[in-house]
């Protein structure tokens, strides 16, 4: 097994850290439309969501090999 | 439980990251042959893949209980069944064809009495209807075109209850009753057995099985797949005629384009009180107008109001006719019996006294 014990631990979890901060951010992005979000009083979404954008979706899905998950929801 | 979808509740979260996400507030421009669903839902989650088929849909609602099988513990079954099936994928894609619908028109815009109907949502004004409308329109258009107006049309994505069959609200699709003497009985459902497949497709959410049923036509026995101890056996469970006719759809926004926009008034059948102190028989139907629609309301029909009806009138025949003997069945007298410009001639009793009035029809 490889041995990390030529690597300082404080470089580590400063890399471990900067990898989640920059996870959690792409993560809380909203893609989407703001303007409609705010006109429809929608702004609860968290984590990462298509916003309104069906189409990139899809692209997403056939580059990642997810399926989707597709929320209609009535305006509020 | 779109709040808690939408802040990814830790139910959810873990499921929700092994999927593409998307969240659609607006009907205008879908595709109609994947996003078919009951229009009447707040709430709607279809499963697809990129290449658009569908593995299952979730969110139903029922015509006695609400929204009683809109549960989170039934959206995380099926949110692992969906996953499940894109596993299987594209082994599946036969069984997935029967989940693409066959619209008439291909859009909601794009459904002739929807034009104009857009409801501008905050000062930016963005283009919007209520989905709720796309089963009255297309019903309105049908009437339009001479087009007939089917059961399935007016009585859509119906409850496994009408069958005499309900579903765990927690589950994907098990058993949790069978009425006697219903048809699920006659099939040989029970209580505990799983469904896993109607009519060739696969069932990961009530939806599912509303979805099947919506499709299927009078006179068919649909092929039902259960697992009950371990074993698959395959059920057929046959749809006599008329069976959409049990169930309610005065609930509906179709019952209001029909009331408002056809008739010009809305009405309610008169109870067995009501029409022993007005001196009907009791063997009558009778339908107390509620109301009258309003002259502001540009879509409705105006004949109502013009033709001098008012709250109140009970009307005890149409064109020499008895009455239907509720409120659904009304409804689909109007939308399948009737045509637009038709003028009927309604026997409306008022302070005692009948008279007939004459009612062109929008």
């Amino acid at each position: 097994m490889r041995s990390f014990g030529c690597v300082p631990w404080m470089m580590l979890w400063a890399g471990a850290l900067a990898l989640a901060l920059g996870l959690s951010s792409a993560q809380a992005q909203v893609l989407g439309k703001p303007q409609l979000r705010e006109a429809l009083d929608d702004l609860e979404l968290r984590g990462r969501w298509y916003y309104e954008d069906l189409e990139a979706a899809r692209a997403e899905a056939q580059r990642t090999g997810k399926p989707l998950f597709v929320l209609l929801r009535c305006p509020p | 439980m779109d709040g808690q979808l939408a802040r990814r509740d830790p139910r959810f979260a873990p499921l929700l990251d092994q999927f593409v996400c998307v969240r659609l507030v607006q009907c205008w421009g879908l595709d109609r042959r994947i996003f078919s669903f009951d229009p009447n839902l707040t709430l709607v989650v279809f499963f697809i893949n990129a290449q658009g088929y569908v593995y299952g849909r979730f969110g139903t609602r029922d015509d006695r209980r609400g929204e009683r099988y809109v549960t989170a513990q039934a959206l995380v079954e099926a949110m692992k069944a969906a996953l499940e099936l894109h596993a299987q994928w594209p082994r599946n894609r036969r069984a997935l064809e029967g989940k693409w619908a066959r619209p008439r028109w291909a859009q909601p815009q794009l459904i002739p009495t929807l034009q104009g109907r857009f409801v501008p949502v905050g000062k930016d004004r963005h283009r919007c209807f209520h989905c709720h409308f796309i089963q009255g329109g297309e019903i309105l258009a049908k009437r339009q075109l001479r087009l007939p107006v089917e059961d399935r049309d007016l009585w859509c994505y119906p409850v496994p209850d009408w069958l005499g069959f309900s579903l765990d609200p927690t589950k994907r699709a098990l058993v949790h009753d069978v009425r006697p003497r219903s048809e699920a009985q006659a099939a040989g459902l029970q209580v505990g057995d799983e469904i896993l497949s109607m009519d060739g497709q696969p069932i990961i959410a009530v939806a599912d099985v509303q979805w099947v049923l919506h499709h299927a036509r009078d006179g068919q026995s649909l092929p039902v797949v259960v697992r009950r101890q371990g074993m698959r056996r395959t059920l057929r469970l046959f749809l006599p005629s008329g069976w959409r006719r049990r169930g309610d759809i005065s609930w509906r926004a179709i019952s209001w384009m029909l009331r408002g926009e056809v008739l010009g008034l809305h009405a309610e059948p008169l109870g067995p009180r009501a029409r022993f102190h007005l001196d009907i028989p009791a063997s009558q139907v009778a339908y107390r107008i509620t109301r009258v629609a309003p002259a502001w309301n540009r879509r409705a029909n105006p004949a109502a109001r013009a033709a001098g009806l008012h709250r109140g009138d009970v009307i005890l025949s149409v064109d020499g006719q008895l009455l239907p003997p509720s409120t659904s069945l009304f409804l689909a007298w109007i939308a399948q019996r009737t045509r637009p410009g038709q003028t009927i001639t309604l026997e409306v009793l008022r302070h005692g006294k009948r008279r007939k009035v004459r009612l062109r029809l929008k």
